[in-house]
Parts: C-alpha cells; structure tokens; sequence
C-alpha cells in the first residue's frame, strides 16, 4: 500500500522532521499523518490510533514507576543505598567508584531509571569522588555508565515500553526475569575495568565499616528495598498485574518516604510531581504518536519489506544480529532510547522472529544496546546529566570514556551472542 | 511585567500540571484500592480500570500540552544547533510552523473522533463516554496551539523566573 513513495514520505518523513528540531513525539504523529493523507486513510483513523495508545491498562505501570522512583529518589533511598554499598566494597582500592556501581545496581533495582540514578547518586558520589582525589571525568564516567544498569535490571518502565511495542506478545514478568543477569554483568564488567583504573592511578581505600554499624544501615536500606519486592515479586509470582504492582509500590514509597525517613515533605510534593508529570507525560504522548506511527507502518508492510531486506543481506543468525546491534548502537548515538524502542520493535520483531531469536532475549539486546546510546556522544540523556553534575565538559567526559564503553559493549555482545545469559532464569521461573 | 496572553498561559500551563499530577495521584490510588477490595474484601472493584484509563488519558494529553511549553519534550537539536542568524530564527518558525499544523490537525480531527464516540460508554463502567475521555486530544491541541502561539509571539516563556522550574528538557530513560 503506497507504492514506494508511501514508506519514503513516511520514514524520511520522520527523520527530516527530527532533524529540524520538532519534538519526536510530533515528529511522529506529523509524517503518519502525512502518509495516511498520501495513501487515503481518512486522519480520523490515526486520531483514532493515537488514543488507543494510551488507552491501555498495562501502559499505566509506566507513570508509576516513575513516580515510585522519584518518590524513593527524593525521599532519602539514595544515600541510604550508598551507605549500604559502602559495607561491602568501600574498603578496597577505588572503594568509592565501586561503591557507585554498586549503588547504582541497587537503585536501578528501585528506579528503573538511568537519568534518575545518575542524578541521584551521582550528585551524592560525583563531588565525593573528587574530593577523595579521583579524576573528573572518571567519576563522571563511573556514574554515567553504571546508571545503565537501572534500565535492564527489574523493574524497568522500558521494559513495559517494549512489551508494548511489541503488540503484548511478550510477558513482562519474563522481561524482568530475563534483565537480571545481563544487569548484574554490566555491574560486574566495570567494577573490572574500575579495579584495574583504581589500582593503576593509586585511588585510595576506604575504610572498613564496623559490624554494628554495617547492620544500622543494612536496616535502614531494608525499607527502600521492599520497593522491588513488591513490584518484581507481585509480577513474577502473578500475585499482581504490572500495573497494580506499581501502584502499590507508589503507595509503599510514599509512606516510606513521608513517615519513616521523613526525608520528604508536603510542600516538596509539587515540584516532586511537576518533574515527574513532565516525563511521564512526554513518554506517553510519545507511545500515542508512535501507535499511529507503527499501524502506518504496517499498513504500508514496513517490517516485512525490512525483514525481507535483512534475509537478502544475510540468513546467518550471528550476521543478522550483529547488523542490527550495529545500526541501534549508531542510532542510539543520536536518538532517546523510548523513541527508539517503540519505532525500531515493530520494524525489527519480525526478522528476530524469522532468525529464531526469542523476543524476551531481544528486548534485553535492544534496551542494553540503547543504553550504551544513552552514555554516547554526541546525544546521549544520561551522559548530559552527569557531566552537568560533574561540572565538566562533554568532550572532558567523552575523551575519557572508551574503557567504559568497550566494557559495555563486551557485555552487549556477550548477551546478544550466549543466549542462556538472558534466558536461563525466565525458562527457570515459567508459570 | 509579563503581557496579558503570556500570564493567562502561565495560568493555563499550571491547571495543565495540576490536572496530570493529581491523575497520576489518584490513579494510584484507586489502582492500589482495586487490589485491597479484591485481596482483602474478596470482591474486584470493576470501575477502577476505565476510570484510571481515562484519567490516564487526560493526564498524556493535558500534561504533554505542557511539556511541550516547558520544552520537555524528546527533541534533537544537533543539526539545527550550528545555525546563526536568519537560518537559525527560519528553523525555528518552520518548526512553530509544523506545531501549529499538528495542534490544528488535533483539534479539527479530534472533535470528528469525540462526535463519533461520544454516545459509545465502557463496558465495565457504562457512566463514562468514550467521547468525552477523547476530548483531551482536541482539548491538548487547542492548548498546545495557544502555546505555540505565545511562542511565535513573545518567544520561549520564562518558567524558571517565577516558579524554579527548569525549563530543560525533562529526562527519562
């Protein structure tokens, strides 16, 4: 349908609209409406799309994930998490930036988010770090980098992002199940690199923290840990739905917040909730334009003309991969990682079905992949927040960077390559 | 002092937060609810899911009108970024330009859509019509349009002077 012009207006259409600066989400809506009109579709009928995006229940674990991280972020988790991190890996060489991946493992655990977590702890960390003597851009770096691993370890709203752009078909309990391990070998992989970096420049040790104190903070850290209790065990033992799942945890991180840290207050609320209105609407809105964006798409027979492409190039599975892992890592270098899931999954879902690649192992490819996009020049959301909170330059950080991203990139291929690394504790947990 | 328009915008971007904060509060609410009848009371409150679905709906629509005012919005300025002078100022009205025609085309066939399914209910709860759940979209669009509007006009607005809010792009990921 469209004939060849259809497709060009509609995916050039989007790009060229990109580039001149409209916001994605319009970006979207504008080209699907550009190509409905080209090919007659009456524009009611995307309207009509662009509704039916955000008219869905499993949509809403979106907005209060968000909510239960800020609420967790600014109601005092954050250095409670470092504190907790300290007890375990604080008193070796480069303590405080294994401290950092540490924190931001466990964080991750409760934000699902990459910005969150590196303004989070970084803005505890970062100046830490350079007063203890650490370089600049490394702690950035340290931040940026270990903040990836709230995107791939449970809960993450990118998960729900995926679920849904893949039609449904896929289970987020699996989603989550299968982003635990390829999490903690991204925490692993640079706590390597920063042992290695640690030992070379002689950063300092820290000290070791006292059994009595270490089990006061463990307490105290309990509380906000609870948080992924709720969310991950309610999905995964299908006691709750997602969505109910993460308004409890709303519910839970708010009395924690308020009345047993009581590091929040009542007139903190409404800049608390501006700030998540402001992402979560801009994520929804981006999920509605993209429903029109993704049924153009098929109307027109994108993903399987893309599919078709992809097996002309190549049928071997490990070529195929490699190619698409190539072309997100290069887009992922100028696009935000939600656009892109929901543009990218309708188009790529059909040639890693046609390959014999689960899509639960591709939703962790795809969110690993475009988290390495989130720390890489030139555009990159996470690398943004932390060289503003490092207080250097973008060149400063991106210089110094390469470790940390041949180390992500070892791990993205280790996950794309060895399967059973995403997938033996989904096939473990079925129910 | 601010012009006339731009404080009636102001006015209009905070009912837009209010009204997206407080859905996103009390959908919470009535979710975690849901679930206390259905555990605890041993009977599912079936009205919960439309009415969050459409308190969702307001919420995307209502507090995207105000993202993009706060310039929240997912945007990439990097090829427009090296742009001085004239170039820089025509890439921007192109783009208010390309606002403009989206908000329109929200608010002309959005009304169509509400028209069309404005008798439809839910099935689980028959006192919500469909049509008046889908008059955010044209609602969004006409608030949007008045935003954009003030930008052709005033340029961007200053929301940090009178609130501390950042006028940045807000993150996710």
């Amino acid at each position: 349908m469209g004939g060849a012009f259809g497709p060009v207006l509609l995916i050039g259409g989007l790009f060229l609209l990109i580039a001149l600066n409209v916001p994605v989400a319009y970006a979207l809506g504008l080209s699907a409406m550009a190509a409905s009109l080209y090919i007659g579709i009456p524009l009611e009928a995307i309207l009509l799309k662009i509704s039916d995006g955000v008219d869905n229940f499993a949509l809403l674990a979106i907005p209060f994930f968000v909510l239960a991280g800020a609420l967790m972020a600014e109601g005092g988790i954050a250095i409670r998490l470092v504190n907790f991190a300290n007890i375990f890996v604080g008193f070796i060489r480069g303590g405080l930036a294994m401290v950092n991946i540490l924190a931001s493992m466990f964080f991750g655990g409760i934000s699902g988010s990459s910005v969150a977590d590196t303004s989070s702890i970084g803005s505890i960390l970062i100046p830490m770090m350079k007063r203890e003597g650490y370089d600049d851009a490394f702690s950035v770096n340290v931040t940026i980098t270990s903040s990836t691993q709230g995107i791939i370890i449970p809960p993450s709203h990118n998960a729900i992002i995926y679920a849904y752009a893949a039609g449904g078909t896929v289970s987020i309990a699996q989603l989550f199940l299968a982003g635990i391990v390829p999490g903690i070998m991204i925490g692993l992989a640079l706590m390597v690199l920063t042992a290695i970096i640690a030992s070379a420049r002689k950063y300092p040790k820290g000290e070791l923290v006292p059994l009595r104190e270490a089990v006061r903070i463990s307490a105290g850290a309990m509380l906000g840990f609870l948080t992924v209790v709720i969310i991950v065990g309610g999905v995964i033992f299908g006691i709750f739905t997602a969505t109910e799942s993460a308004a409890i945890a709303v519910i839970y991180a708010f009395i924690i917040a308020m009345f047993a840290y009581r590091e929040l207050a009542w007139r903190d609320l409404p800049k608390l909730m501006g700030g998540v209105v402001r992402t979560v609407a801009m994520v929804m809105i981006l999920i509605g334009f993209a429903s029109a964006f993704a049924y153009m798409m098929t109307l027109m027979q994108i993903p399987a003309k893309v599919t078709e492409f992809f097996l002309t190039l190549s049928d071997n599975k490990i070529v195929i991969l490699m190619m698409i892992n190539i072309m997100l890592l290069v887009l992922g270098m100028f696009m935000d990682m939600a656009p892109l899931i929901l543009i990218c999954t309708p188009i790529l879902l059909p040639v890693i079905k046609s390959i014999g690649v689960d899509p639960v192992h591709f939703g962790i490819i795809i969110m690993l992949n475009l988290g390495i996009g989130l720390v890489t020049p030139p555009v990159g959301t996470t690398l943004f927040v932390g060289c503003a909170i490092g207080k250097i330059s973008i060149d400063q950080a991106a210089r110094a960077l390469w470790p940390f991203w041949l180390a992500m990139f070892i791990v993205l291929m280790l996950v794309t390559y060895i399967e059973p690394l995403a997938m033996t504790i989904p096939r473990m947990v079925r129910f | 002092m601010k012009p006339l328009y731009v404080r009636v915008m102001d006015v209009i971007y905070y009912v837009c937060m209010a009204v997206a904060g407080i859905a996103i509060a009390v959908m919470a609410v009535i979710i975690g609810w849901s679930v206390y009848t259905r555990y605890v009371l041993t009977e599912g409150s079936f009205w919960a899911e439309p009415i969050s679905i459409a308190l969702a709906v307001q919420m995307t629509f209502y507090g995207a009108a105000a993202c993009y005012r706060a310039n929240a919005h997912i945007s990439i300025d990097l090829l427009v970024r090296g742009l001085r002078g004239p170039a820089s100022t025509l890439a921007s009205r192109l783009v208010d330009i390309l606002m403009l025609i989206v908000s329109m085309a929200m608010i002309w066939y959005g009304i169509g859509l509400v028209k069309t399914t404005f008798f439809q209910v839910y099935p689980e709860f028959q006192h919500i019509r469909v049509g008046v759940v889908y008059s955010a979209l044209p609602g969004s669009g006409l608030i949007t349009l008045l935003f954009v509007l003030e930008r052709l006009i005033y340029g961007p607005p200053d929301l940090d002077a009178d609130s501390g809010e950042s006028t940045q792009p807000a993150v996710q990921a």
